[in-house]
């Protein structure tokens, strides 16, 4: 085994990716994530700072002299020509000086770590759950469609994307919190605790937050599952070999089908960040939707303009990351087409 | 006369719809021997496809197949699905039209023949059945098999591509292989380098081959009987030399005038069958080329010709048959 | 000889049976799928925006303390009150009724604006499309409940605001849509005629793109007014849209959370409206997607 195409896939794959077109891809999908970048930065600031209903206003209530409103805005810089103070904050923010919250005075940039760990672990958390639920349940439906399964799971998801997620969480809050005591209604351990119950405080938002987009994901894979089962040739090839029909299902549906799924997981982390602004509430959990929300409650714009930018940064990312994995995965573009 | 390796008897496959009901395949009966060829040939929706789906037990869930397959004796017909998938690969294989659609877009060619190695093979190693693959593949006459193995199908032409899928058909030796239209999306040059690879591996293998088409013109190079089939059923059966020699059915003339020849005229208008295929909800109750047929007489209308053999192992359906003067 | 023997079948064929089934019963489900949520629908149109007149339902405000907090199924107030006393039966039906029109408002501006510029966008091409999607891009690449909640914070909480916020974020979902739609349309030959005989833009938008595109529009309208009930809920669970003493179900809900254990009607029966509303909507959409994509 010294030839390379003897080898087997591992060197190919390294050869393939080093100038190849999905390499090529990857590149011009960050080049075009920095102009969309700078479109957000440049919406917040306009909408932050430029609408009506100034921010010492806001800041100080209605019963604020125009002196006292005067002075404010002359401590914050809201003063000096807007043009000016949007590059000075582009500045800071590509320094990693994501500027100081102007209620608590501390500097957002401090702050973020910690918060944003705590979501991360609770996002996360909601991906597992809603795919180890979802992807098992569609390749049940999938695998004798308009039967019996299929139907009540289909009627399951259906129903569980009509319900709202808070809703939810407070109808998890009070089965499972209040009525049976078997997890916490609220608050978070840290990791630093155990693993264990830190996951464990983490559960029931991670459910709430998980359960819509596990009916998104199950509804999904089921029908494309089934549109390949049904519709594509190389499904009857598989079983023209005389494969059985849960390999049939794997290897050749699900494999396939497991593309689409990778885009529309990458488009939901912007839905899944967004609904960790309510859920984080819910259950008192110290992450960066809930710092995001006490910033809006308390008019501390530096501190929303920074954590939103954050937000379009990672929904930015991780959609360029499902571009990317989709480009390695799948062999039609890894290789290009000829 | 040796026995036959395949048996169809009044195969016929309905298709049930909320509503209606559709005839697909109405009572088809044929017998095929090891290491030949039986062509079947008809237009669109004449049922040659969903009979041969219907050997392999590939029929969607609305579709009923009554009748009897035998393949050495074994019926197939009514067999559990569990049961059906072992005759798969082993007894039956088939190789389908579109060779871009039939093969896995996403995995590599080698892997997709090892996991038909490995389908009845459950004890092979990984090693061996790689090697077998190899070795499949140099039988379809693929140059480089070792490199074309880690390959993905885009990266093959179609030709090559359906190559493959007759490695993939042959990998557990099968007593029939279907060729479903299996040259029909290929240009003429591959075309006719598919057959002669079809055509040298079934006297290599003693493979029996159905050959499924369209087309008349490959019907007359590379098989050794052909079946014409119109509406669900065989209208004419003959041995090739026999049926070219001296056609009798209408359909069958039909379809052999509808292909461009050089000898006519030039700019001449092709002779085309009026009309379309009967709607297979409702058969008429007399013959059902009759509406479109230029022989038609009023006995065509009212009740269908038998399908018997008139002349020496030359079959067919009709009323008012094509004299000797009207061959080809 | 014939080494392959064809035999004719022996008997004529004897069609076995006359079409199976009862006529018309996939049309039959089809039609169920629609006539389910519509019925709904119109039921908790009908609850929300008739009933308080037929029916002698009380104020949702403006309750006497001395009811407050009474339980479902008390006399005069089926769903029970809340701690300022007010009837929940009432307040559910009225807030709803702020709920479905904020929602039909939102859709009803996304429809014009994010329709139109699609339609627009997708009938240009070239740069005009590109600049136009590339600015959906970036509202797009912020999470939308944080867009939101940004906005609100800008504008102020109230319905005109609610109203204004949302659509401010369901205007690209449309554009996306109608642009996708318009491409699939540009190709179609009276598209082509209608752009070589000189028909000018407006005409060939409002004549051509509009009839063909509106049914999905339409469809995605329908699924979303349940997004945006499901939304502006929360920015009301929030505080940041319908403000309190008005009721909305997202401020019920809210409200109700702190003493969820002990009174939890107060969170159920909005809880429970909000869901059959959003599912009547969704199933509404999903009938009428099957329905024009199985026409299609």
């Amino acid at each position: 085994m010294t030839d390379v195409a003897q080898s087997g896939p591992a060197p190919r794959i390294i050869s393939a990716v080093l100038g190849s077109p999905a390499l090529r891809l990857i590149v011009k999908r960050l080049l075009t994530a920095i102009p969309i970048l700078l479109g957000v930065s440049i919406l917040m600031f306009v909408l932050l700072n430029l609408l009506p209903g100034s921010a010492a206003l806001q800041l100080l209530g209605p019963q604020a002299t125009p002196e006292q409103i005067a002075k404010l805005n002359d401590e914050l810089g809201f003063n000096r020509p807007p043009v000016q103070r949007y590059l000075e904050w582009l500045g800071n923010f590509v320094r990693g000086d994501l500027g100081k919250s102007i209620v608590s005075k501390q500097p957002v940039a401090q702050v973020l770590p910690e918060k944003l760990a705590v979501t991360g672990e609770l996002v996360a958390l909601a991906f597992v759950i809603s795919l180890g639920v979802a992807i098992p349940l569609a390749l049940w439906a999938a695998r004798r469609p308009n039967k019996i399964f299929d139907r009540i799971s289909g009627l399951f998801t259906t129903a569980g994307l009509s319900l709202a997620n808070y809703v939810l969480a407070l109808l998890l809050g009070l089965a499972f919190a209040v009525k049976l005591p078997w997890f916490p209604s609220f608050g978070f351990t840290s990791i630093s605790k155990g693993l264990g119950n830190n996951l464990y405080s983490l559960f029931l938002p991670a459910v709430a937050l998980a359960f819509p987009l596990l009916c998104f994901y199950a509804r999904f894979l089921r029908s494309d599952l089934v549109d390949q089962l049904q519709g594509e040739d190389y499904v009857m090839t598989a079983r023209a070999k005389g494969l059985g029909p849960w390999r049939v299902l794997l290897r050749h549906a699900f494999r396939n089908s497991s593309f689409g799924l990778i885009t529309i997981v990458g488009l939901n982390i912007s839905t899944l960040i967004g609904a960790t602004v309510i859920i984080e509430r819910i259950f008192a959990l110290p992450g960066i939707g809930a710092y995001l929300l006490d910033g809006i409650l308390t008019r501390d714009y530096t501190r929303v303009q920074a954590i939103v930018m954050i937000f379009a940064l990672i929904t930015v990312l991780a959609n360029l990351a499902a571009d990317v994995l989709y480009a390695v995965l799948d062999p039609r573009i890894r290789y290009g087409s000829n | 006369m040796s026995s036959a390796v395949l048996q169809v008897e009044d195969l016929r496959v309905r298709f049930d719809q909320p509503g209606y009901r559709v005839h697909a395949v109405n009572g088809l009966s044929y017998q095929l021997q090891a290491g030949r060829t039986l062509a079947i040939i008809g237009e669109s929706g004449s049922g040659k496809t969903v009979s041969s789906r219907a050997l392999m037990g590939l029929l969607p869930p609305t579709a009923t197949v009554t009748g009897s397959v035998r393949i050495d004796g074994v019926e197939l017909v009514g067999m559990p699905e569990d049961e059906m998938r072992r005759h798969r690969g082993t007894d039956l294989a088939m190789v389908f039209q579109d060779p871009t659609r039939s093969l896995n877009p996403t995995m590599r060619v080698g892997t997709q023949i090892v996991e038909s190695v490995g389908a009845h093979n459950k004890e092979i190693d990984s090693a061996a059945a790689r090697q077998r693959a190899m070795e499949l593949l140099a039988l379809v006459r693929i140059p480089d098999p070792q490199r074309r193995f880690y390959q993905y199908p885009h990266q093959l032409s179609g030709g090559m591509r359906q190559r493959v899928m007759i490695a993939i058909a042959l990998a557990s030796d099968p007593k029939v292989l279907i060729a479903d239209e299996a040259t029909t999306a290929l240009d003429v040059t591959t075309q006719a380098q598919i057959m002669e690879l079809l055509t040298e591996l079934r006297s290599r293998l003693g493979t029996a081959i159905i050959l499924i088409s369209h087309d008349l013109g490959l019907a007359a190079s590379y098989a050794d009987e052909v079946i014409v089939m119109y509406a669900g059923r065989a209208v004419e059966y003959a041995p090739t030399r026999i049926l070219f020699g001296q056609l009798r059915m209408p359909y069958t003339r039909a379809l052999l005038d509808a292909i461009p020849r050089l000898e006519r005229p030039s700019h001449s208008p092709l002779p085309v069958t009026p009309g379309q295929p009967p709607d297979l909800t409702a058969l008429p109750p007399g013959c059902p080329f009759e509406p479109r047929c230029p022989r038609a007489q009023p006995v065509c209308a009212e009740s269908r010709p038998p399908f018997v053999e008139h002349e020496g192992g030359h079959w067919w359906a009709c009323w008012n048959p094509c004299t000797d003067g009207d061959s080809v | 000889m014939a080494v392959t023997e064809v035999r004719g079948s022996s008997t004529p064929t004897v069609d076995d049976a006359p079409p199976p089934a009862p006529a018309g019963s996939a049309a039959w489900r089809r039609n169920f799928q629609i006539a389910w949520p519509a019925a709904l629908l119109g039921l908790v149109l009908f609850a929300c925006f008739v009933l308080p007149f037929l029916a002698p339902i009380p104020k949702p405000i403006g309750g006497s303390v001395l009811n407050s907090l009474l339980p479902s199924f008390s006399p005069g107030h089926p769903f029970g009150t809340d701690p300022n006393g007010n009837d929940i039966l009432s307040r559910v039906l009225y807030g709803g009724r702020t709920s479905i029109m904020v929602a039909l408002a939102v859709n009803l501006i996304g429809l014009a604006i994010g329709g139109g510029l699609g339609a627009i966008a997708g009938h240009l091409g070239g740069i005009g499309d590109s600049v136009i999607m590339r600015l959906f891009d970036v509202l797009i690449a912020i999470p939308s409940l944080a867009l939101i909640v940004a906005v609100s914070l800008s504008l102020g909480p109230g319905v005109r605001n609610t109203i204004l916020t949302l659509a401010f974020f369901s205007v690209p979902a449309f554009a996306r849509i109608a642009r996708a739609e318009t491409l699939r349309l540009r190709e179609q030959p009276f598209m082509v005629a209608a752009k070589l005989s000189g028909t000018p833009m407006w005409r060939v938008v409002l004549r051509h793109i509009a009839p063909n595109v509106g049914p999905s529009l339409m469809t995605f309208a329908m699924l979303g007014l349940g997004v945006v009930m499901v939304i502006e809920g929360a920015l009301s669970f929030l505080g940041l849209g319908i403000q309190r003493p008005s009721p909305s179900w997202g401020n019920m809900i809210a409200d109700g959370q702190l003493s969820l254990s002990g009174t939890p009607n107060l969170v159920l029966w909005p809880s429970i409206a909000l869901f059959l509303t959003v599912v009547a909507f969704n199933q509404l959409g999903e009938g009428l997607r099957s329905r024009w994509s199985g026409g299609r």
